[in-house]
């Protein structure tokens, strides 16, 4: 599942382990998210919505596949 | 939802560490009565566990610390990270298939070449071996 995650995290300058802190998470379930390699449970991704103040929608897409970058580079070239 | 520190290599926190140790203590308490049920239940063995109701003490003496060691492993499951979680759902699951079709092998290769009495025990170590090796597949898969 596509994620905003990453550039959402870094516009506020987190890192993984100070994001996964704050939403009850390991750094590494943050980086296997932003990674497109997991997609969180219905209860995280509402909090990750709610720490964002953004709908999930607006967050992650079940109708695109990978992370942030790929699809940035594939965009771009 | 603030959560305490986590272990940077592992991913788990201080709940986690102490849920597991918990769960290896008793997990260790159960190889061990199972060894020692195994090696005095054995035909070679003249003595202890020779004699009824020492063979059903023997027999059922893994019972205990195995159901602990189950109510440890689901606590720390329940309690634990969702990706950590999720990489022990599918170590357990890919090790339990792998037993289940190796026990329907077994049953069936019995009838031919004869009961062979190891049996258990290995079937145990190769559970314990798959875990540990689909545990490390699931990890380096998520790339964490």
């Amino acid at each position: 599942m596509y994620s905003r995650l990453r550039r959402l995290r870094t516009e506020r300058r987190w890192s993984q382990a100070a994001l996964g802190e704050k939403l009850g998470v390991s750094r590494q379930t943050i980086n296997a998210i932003e990674g497109g390699k997991y997609d969180p449970s219905l209860p995280l991704a509402f909090a990750i919505a709610r720490l964002f103040k953004l709908p999930i929608e607006k967050i992650f897409d079940p109708d695109k596949t990978g992370a942030e970058e790929d699809l940035t580079q594939s965009g771009s070239g | 939802m603030a959560a305490a520190a986590r272990h940077e290599q592992s991913g788990l926190c201080e709940r986690d560490r102490t849920n597991l140790k918990r769960f290896s203590s008793w997990f260790l308490l159960f190889a061990l009565t199972f060894v020692l049920a195994v090696i005095f239940l054995g035909p070679t063995d003249g003595g202890l566990g020779q004699t009824p109701p020492w063979r059903f003490v023997l027999a059922i003496l893994p019972l205990l610390p195995g159901y602990f060691a189950s109510r440890a492993y689901l606590k720390f499951l329940k309690e634990a990270d969702e990706l950590i979680r999720n990489v022990h759902y599918e170590a357990a699951s890919k090790s339990f298939i792998l037993v289940i079709l190796l026990g329907i092998v077994y049953s069936l290769a019995s009838q031919v070449f004869g009961e062979w009495e190891d049996a258990g025990a290995i079937l145990w170590v190769i559970a314990s071996v798959a875990y540990q090796v689909n545990y490390r597949r699931a990890w380096r898969r998520f790339d964490v």
